[in-house]
């Protein structure tokens, strides 16, 4: 038995693990990032190519959500969404998102960042 | 798994398995089938199954198509999944792909009636080999995405060639004469036989690639369909294997071994329609590399053991008897003569030489191939570093040592987390050890476990902590890192506004600057050498200037601080030497014997770590492995 699982690990020694699903590899602004001046996009960068139909972008403050445009992909990154923000008060805000890989599996996920 | 998404993975398996069966009887019309008058009716009915296969195909793939269309829109009434159908088939990735595979079996199915079959498996054949993709592999990107998109091809060209291929044998040996259906057999055989190579060699890469190797194989949802799918295989194996070595010879001879026989390619018809099935489920699945694996044994292979010249004699040894052992079995078995003296000396020598292989196996925990998140960032070892004072430091120390106020009154002394021998344990062990704790041999507890206490996201900053203080603590005695230590992640702000992490500065070295509220801020550039400067700031407003980037969250000075080993306040004027895959290679303090304030010395130095990368493996987040 151990012998045959040596046998299996050397064969698959040199795993490289790969991504799928859309995972949220970075976000500007930063996760929890506290910032002296208001942000006018929020750009999140997912593990693999994402569905701007299908995905969506909503950034909450203390009374609800803010009205932002509909997420768009930057010509260049086909991992990337992108949504336009009005100008925002001093707060702390929620961003939740929900993205549709293009394997079209679906993830969700939320994180905040304060303004100054 | 939601209804819909089962739905969806019923109808894939359809679509699939449709498919498959119009590549393989295409094929096995062309390769395996004898050419002959005998042979008119069977090659009837198999036009028949290739008709019924691309038809059922076309159905079962619109059907997959709007109820994958219903579960991306999050569509919850009929109407409204047809009226997103339109929107998916023409504007996503996914609909593309199925557009262009409706639209090659259509064209198939309209070559029906014309004479050459050539064009018609390689329009059946492109469109099983688009499957890829439509699912994870597609999704990918890169150079691993495209390596990953060829090998799933070629395993669903395999697959189909060899199961897709059975109906028509099944077919083939009810109609044909005894003699002509062994025939068929023999012909099917060198079908099979590539398949069979084809499907295991990429299946061993999609294991190294989607399932995260042996951990996510034994340790993950992902991994058990997967190994579900693996058993159904060598079982079809082996009866492929029963019909070629025993039942083709004996149809060949008598005309009683047909009804055996078409039982047989039955049950592998079966156990194919199954293996599909398992793959569709397996395609719907998060993939093995985003779950956390639970390994499942006491104990996993380690070879450390090989780097140490004082004990890789022993395994080294025992490999080579156990594999000349083998070696010999083989040969008893081959050669009758010598067959119970081989086997004797096969168990002898197993029997000696197996016990000395335990070196190569260390204790596991079901954590033990869990990885951090956290990417070694400055938050997170500062957040450590503030649990550790709070939660630890009573037993273990203000310092880790193992020497905190409450050590003595305990059954074990606590751990010194400063020691060499902290970093031999990987991450997932670190975290069995904080989550679970330790019993003395009598049974006491020596240490509670935390899981209860702090979230696993704690626990991994406290990991992340404890391995910079470590690093730091061994800088403070020796001056250098005793291993290749990353440096921790931060964001930092560039001219215009740009916010960047360390990832942006891969393939570039780095000059770490770290300057308090008391001192100038140098401008300095080595853009001509192609290297970052970045800025790490305390207690001044810095703004960024030409191409220098500034870190000013307090974390990042005190991470820093950590992996230096030095306090906050010494921290002024350390530089530190990142290379081009983010290691920390050389760190300079105010009064070290080498000038870094000359900018010559430093441009030389950051030339010197361009040329000498070290030779870490670091893909991925994980990046602290040993």
């Amino acid at each position: 038995m151990r012998l045959a699982a040596l046998l299996m690990l050397m064969m698959a020694a040199a795993a490289t693990p790969a991504a799928a699903h859309a995972f949220l590899e970075r976000a500007v602004p930063p996760v929890g990032s506290e910032l002296a001046t208001p942000p006018g996009q929020i750009v999140l960068t997912f593990t693999e190519g994402v569905e701007p139909l299908f995905s969506t972008i909503e950034v909450r403050d203390a009374h609800g959500s803010v009205p932002t445009g509909k997420p768009r992909l930057p010509p260049d990154n086909a991992r990337q969404l992108v949504i336009d923000l009005p100008s925002l008060p001093g707060g702390e805000y929620t961003v939740i998102w929900h993205a549709t890989s293009v394997d079209t599996h679906r993830t969700e996920g939320s994180y905040r960042f304060t303004v100054h | 798994m939601s209804d819909i998404e089962i739905a969806a993975a019923v109808l894939r398996s359809v679509h699939v398995a449709a498919l498959a069966s119009l590549f393989g009887t295409l094929l096995f019309m062309a390769v395996a089938l004898p050419v002959g008058s005998g042979t008119a009716q069977v090659r009837r009915s198999m036009r028949r199954l290739v008709l019924i296969s691309g038809l059922a195909g076309l159905i079962a793939g619109l059907a997959w198509l709007t109820v994958q269309s219903a579960a991306i829109a999050g569509a919850d009434s009929v109407a409204m999944a047809l009226h997103v159908v339109p929107t998916v088939a023409l504007r996503t990735q996914f609909g593309h792909w199925m557009l262009l595979r409706l639209f090659l079996l259509v064209v198939a199915l309209f070559l029906m009636r014309r004479p050459g079959v050539a064009i018609q498996i390689a329009l059946a054949g492109v469109a099983l080999a688009v499957q890829p993709l439509l699912g994870h592999a597609g999704a990918i990107g890169g150079a691993a995405g495209a390596q990953l998109i060829a090998s799933e091809a070629l395993h669903l060209l395999a697959a189909g060639a060899w199961l897709g291929g059975l109906l028509p044998l099944f077919l083939a040996v009810g109609c044909l004469s005894h003699e002509m259906a062994a025939a068929t057999c023999r012909g099917f055989t060198p079908i099979g036989l590539a398949s069979v190579l084809l499907l295991a060699g990429t299946a061993v890469m999609q294991i190294a690639t989607l399932m995260g190797g042996l951990p996510g194989l034994f340790g993950t949802g992902y991994g058990h369909v997967a190994l579900l799918k693996l058993g159904l295989f060598v079982v079809l194996l082996s009866l492929a294997v029963l019909n070629r070595l025993v039942l083709t010879d004996r149809l060949a001879a008598t005309a009683s071994t047909r009804p055996h026989m078409r039982v047989s390619i039955a049950a592998e018809m079966v156990l194919g329609a199954l293996v599909v099935v398992a793959a569709a489920f397996l395609a719907s699945r998060t993939p093995g590399t985003h779950e956390q694996p639970v390994w499942p044994f006491a104990w996993r292979l380690d070879l450390g053991v090989f780097s140490d010249t004082a004990s890789w004699a022993e395994p080294t040894i025992a490999l080579g008897a156990t594999a000349i052992g083998l070696a010999i079995a083989v040969a008893g078995v081959i050669w009758h003569r010598i067959r119970w003296p081989a086997l004797g000396m096969f168990a002898a020598i197993e029997i000696v030489a197996i016990p000395h292989l335990d070196v190569l196996f260390v204790a596991a925990y079901p954590t033990s191939f869990f990885t951090s998140p956290t990417e070694f960032a400055a938050t997170a070892i500062a957040h450590g570093a503030r649990l550790f004072a709070a939660d630890c430091a009573v037993c273990h120390g203000v310092e880790a040592r193992g020497d905190g106020p409450a050590a003595r009154s305990l059954p074990l002394p606590p751990a010194d987390l400063t020691a060499n021998h902290f970093r031999a344990h990987n991450d997932g062990e670190l975290y069995w050890f904080i989550s679970h704790g330790f019993t003395a041999p009598d049974g006491e507890t020596a240490m509670a476990g935390f899981s209860g206490v702090l979230s696993s996201e704690a626990i991994w900053h406290l990991i992340d902590y404890l391995r910079a203080h470590n690093a730091g603590i061994a800088m403070r005695r020796t001056g250098s890192w005793p291993q290749p230590l990353p440096m921790p992640q931060f964001d930092a702000q560039c001219s215009g506004g740009r916010i960047i992490d360390l990832d942006d500065l891969r393939g570039r070295a780095a000059l770490i600057v770290a300057v308090s509220g008391d001192e100038q801020v140098e401008p300095r550039s080595f853009d001509n050498i192609g290297a970052a400067v970045v800025v790490v700031a305390r207690g001044i407003a810095a703004t960024p200037t030409g191409a220098t980037c500034i870190a000013s969250e307090p974390q990042v000075w005190t991470a820093l601080a950590i992996v230096l080993g030095v306090s906050l306040d010494a921290l002024a004027g350390t530089q530190v030497l990142v290379d081009q895959d983010g290691w920390m290679r050389a760190a300079w303090r105010p009064g070290d014997a080498e000038d870094w304030t000359d900018p010559n010395t430093l441009a030389a130095r950051l030339r010197d770590i361009q040329s000498h990368p070290i030779a870490v493996n670091m893909t991925g987040a994980q990046v602290h492995h040993h």
